[in-house]
């Protein structure tokens, strides 16, 4: 029997939330996220033959003397197999285990699934974990305020539209001291490309900014970045699987290249 | 994963990464190298552009094009470990910390074998998953990202 033991650690987001769950909602959610599921997840539960082969993968396993409980298949069993098993009538204290687990750790790096005997893909069943656990609202705090900052301002760094120009504009000048015809040209039509950056470079290092302002001068790139929302693109929602908010934040990001009528997107990240 | 949500079949506009954009600057010549880095450098390769993009090869023309002695992790390519910065772990934020140095002893060994003092950082989760790791690990070693090792490279016109 696989007993899942870990030093605790205080988390508002979690050991909170937790307290506000009833049995009712816990069985109602997980019966509708596993419901929409299909065969794909009967599938894999179907197919695994828990070899274990997939435990030499995972970074978290080897780094902690080969403990089971960090293999993948045991996060899986340690998850979703109860959840299945028990038709969803599991305790809210379980629900904090499923989450520590699932947001913590895992990176969602995908090694696994490269030496699973039958290419079993163990993320997507964290995912639903994942899934679960938001729609409880049972999510590390810091990961769920960067899903707010998503849903909020399309950035994950809670910058207003000012911040972002102008930390851009500050940048162009750093660049112009310089080299005196180098840009960073906002809103231009019909650009060869978009580049747009992740929030944390204006937030944290805006140089990098100026980095690649040198770089396309120096190549002679016919490039822009959007002045207003869809400059950012990184998706944390899609990482706390808040799918909902996840779509708003990369269809902001694709209508900014529409209406920059560029052929491309080019990401830092 | 977000166009099928959008009732997209697939994303309605070309993206791509940078490293791959200037890869195709480099290769294409509108980038000038006039210089490399002589010192040992070893790299970390993105899970999210080297194992599920395939990525590999054009991390590697850059690296080359860049640095004279490029030192290769074991594992890698499509077998490297994480950075376990990625897939929003790094965002859970300070308490968590520990969770992610504990738990990566397997990448801070892969990165001293090296030897290098150098090590390549495609990615921002992946540069700051590194450095935390090698302060923690007390590793001979800093991450410097890859577009910065870039632009001491390239010729700059002169004004």
């Amino acid at each position: 029997m696989l007993k899942y033991e870990r030093k605790e650690i205080a988390d508002l987001g979690i050991d909170e939330s937790v307290k506000r769950l009833t049995p009712e909602k816990i069985t109602k959610t997980i019966n509708n996220v596993l419901k929409g599921t299909g065969a794909r997840l009967k599938a894999y539960l179907d197919t695994c033959i828990h070899c274990g082969l997939c435990a030499e993968a995972c970074h978290y396993y080897l780094s902690h003397g080969k403990n089971p409980t960090y293999s993948p298949v045991a996060k899986v069993k340690l998850t979703l197999w109860e959840m299945v098993k028990n038709k969803g009538n599991v305790s809210p204290d379980f629900i904090a285990q499923c989450s520590r687990i699932a947001y913590t750790e895992c990176n969602r790096c995908r090694r696994c699934s490269l030496y699973c005997p039958y290419g079993i893909d163990i993320w997507y069943l964290i995912a639903l974990v994942r899934r679960i656990c938001l729609l409880l609202k049972v999510v590390p705090q810091y990961e769920m305020d960067t899903n707010y900052s998503h849903a909020a301002t399309l950035n994950m760094m809670w910058l207003k539209q000012d911040d972002w120009i102008d930390t851009v504009q500050w940048q162009e000048e750093e660049v112009r001291m310089e080299y005196k015809t180098a840009r960073i040209p906002f809103d231009k039509e019909g650009a060869e490309v978009m580049y747009t950056p992740i929030a944390p470079e204006p937030k944290f290092k805006p140089q990098l900014l100026a980095a690649t302002a040198k770089i396309m001068h120096a190549a002679g790139v016919d490039w822009t970045m959007p002045s207003f929302d869809g400059w950012d693109n990184s998706d944390i929602s899609m990482h706390v699987a808040d799918f909902e908010t996840m779509s708003r934040v990369e269809r902001k990001h694709f209508e900014a290249a529409f209406k920059l009528k560029v052929k491309r997107i080019v990401m830092c990240e | 994963m977000a166009p099928q949500w959008l009732g997209w079949k697939q994303a309605p506009i070309e993206y791509i990464h940078a490293t791959k954009f200037y890869y195709e600057l480099i290769r294409d010549g509108r980038l000038k190298i006039i210089r490399k880095i002589k010192e040992p450098v070893t790299y970390q390769e993105p899970c999210n552009i080297v194992r599920n993009a395939g990525y590999k090869e054009i991390l590697q023309y850059i690296f080359h094009a860049i640095c004279e002695n490029v030192i290769d992790p074991h594992p890698n390519g499509m077998h490297n470990y994480c950075c376990i910065a990625g897939g929003g772990v790094i965002n859970c934020g300070p308490p968590w910390k520990m969770v992610r140095m504990e738990g990566n002893r397997a990448k801070a060994e892969q990165l001293r074998e090296t030897g290098a003092h150098i090590v390549i950082t495609p990615c921002h989760n992946c540069h700051s998953g590194i450095e935390d790791l090698i302060k923690h690990y007390k590793l001979d070693m800093h991450a410097v990202f890859y577009s910065d090792l870039l632009l001491q490279c390239i010729e700059l016109p002169k004004e």
